[in-house]
């Protein structure tokens, strides 16, 4: 399914029926049902995830692929999360297109699997480029110790929509 | 207003009022009124709690039927859920009486916002039409809690 950008009609042009299937059933079925959406969802118990890197590394498996296809370029993202640090601090940041984006979280709090460590983000991307696959994807670090993201009490979840 | 598949035209065919009001004037008004958000939350003044080690609803008004007009709906949300010292409290969403996924689990007994358990789920799959969005939880032992005081919990069903 795709979008595609709604052309500006003139005097004497005749739709035809390829015109009304692009202009206005696919048009229409996109933002009905077609808007990009992704999901990366890590189960409770799914068993933790860490690193002792004290640069930015990739999250294993926290990335999505997508294409953008609105003028808007607006992605809604959404990141559910505990994340504690042994040691050092723990940074948790967002990347776009393998480029640092947003730096989302810093935490020197005890290595423990514990609700105060929890975390709900909300961010939307704008302006990104359209019809051209965009990556999203998490990254972390620790500065002198070990990074956990907890997946033991708790679903560790990143959604994004196109909107 | 209602949602109608957005039909293939074909060469030949007359685009009448008929067909542009069904698939052009009342597929937009829907586009435009799409987003359906329920609120589940505790309306009473007291805190709900639950001994019951298998699923059961969390409360009367965590119970949603929603209209949904394509597939999708994402659920948002956190509240505090602790314990009173012992075992663990599982909360779950259930959408038309089957358990969808497993939210959040707590094993503290603090009823503070440092006990706060956020939550986030996209649920595809859906069949348009009426859908039952149902918060479920139960607790290993002991008696679970939905905080009331200090942080009422704020959950939503919305679709998207």
């Amino acid at each position: 399914m795709a979008y595609t950008t709604p052309v500006t009609w003139v005097d004497n042009t005749v739709p035809d029926a390829a015109d009304l299937n692009e202009q206005l059933r696919d048009n229409l079925n996109y933002i009905h049902s077609g808007r990009q959406l992704f999901q990366v969802y890590g189960a409770i118990g799914a068993g933790n995830l860490t690193t002792n890197s004290a640069a930015y590394v990739a999250v294993t498996g926290y990335s999505a692929t997508f294409t953008p296809q609105l003028p808007s370029g607006r992605i809604l993202f959404s990141l559910c999360f505990n994340m504690g640090a042994s040691g050092g601090t723990s940074s948790l940041a967002l990347y776009l297109n393998g480029v640092l984006h947003k730096e989302l979280w810093n935490n020197n709090s005890v290595n423990s699997s514990i609700p105060t460590n929890r975390c709900f983000v909300v961010y939307q991307f704008q302006s990104l480029t359209i019809n051209t696959p965009n990556t999203i994807a998490l990254y972390y670090l620790n500065s002198g110790g070990t990074a956990t993201l907890y997946r033991t009490n708790e679903a560790m979840v990143m959604t994004g929509i196109e909107f | 207003m209602a949602w109608t598949t957005p039909q293939t035209w074909s060469a030949g065919t007359l685009v009448d009022a008929a067909a542009l009001n069904t698939y052009l004037s009342a597929n937009m008004a829907e586009l435009a009124a799409i987003v359906i958000q329920q609120q589940f939350e505790n309306l009473g003044t007291s805190a709900i709690t639950t001994t019951s080690t298998t699923d059961v609803l969390v409360g009367a008004n965590f119970t949603k039927a929603i209209d949904i007009k394509n597939n999708r709906a994402l659920i948002i949300g956190s509240g505090i859920f602790h314990t009173a010292g012992a075992g663990t409290v599982i909360v779950s969403l259930y959408v038309n009486s089957v358990l969808v996924v497993e939210l959040t689990r707590s094993n503290s007994s603090a009823a503070t916002p440092t006990n706060v358990q956020p939550f986030l789920y996209q649920i595809t799959g859906l069949t348009p039409g009426t859908n039952q969005f149902d918060l479920y939880w139960r607790i290993t032992t002991g008696t679970a809690t939905l905080d009331k005081t200090n942080f009422p919990g704020m959950f939503n069903v919305r679709e998207n």
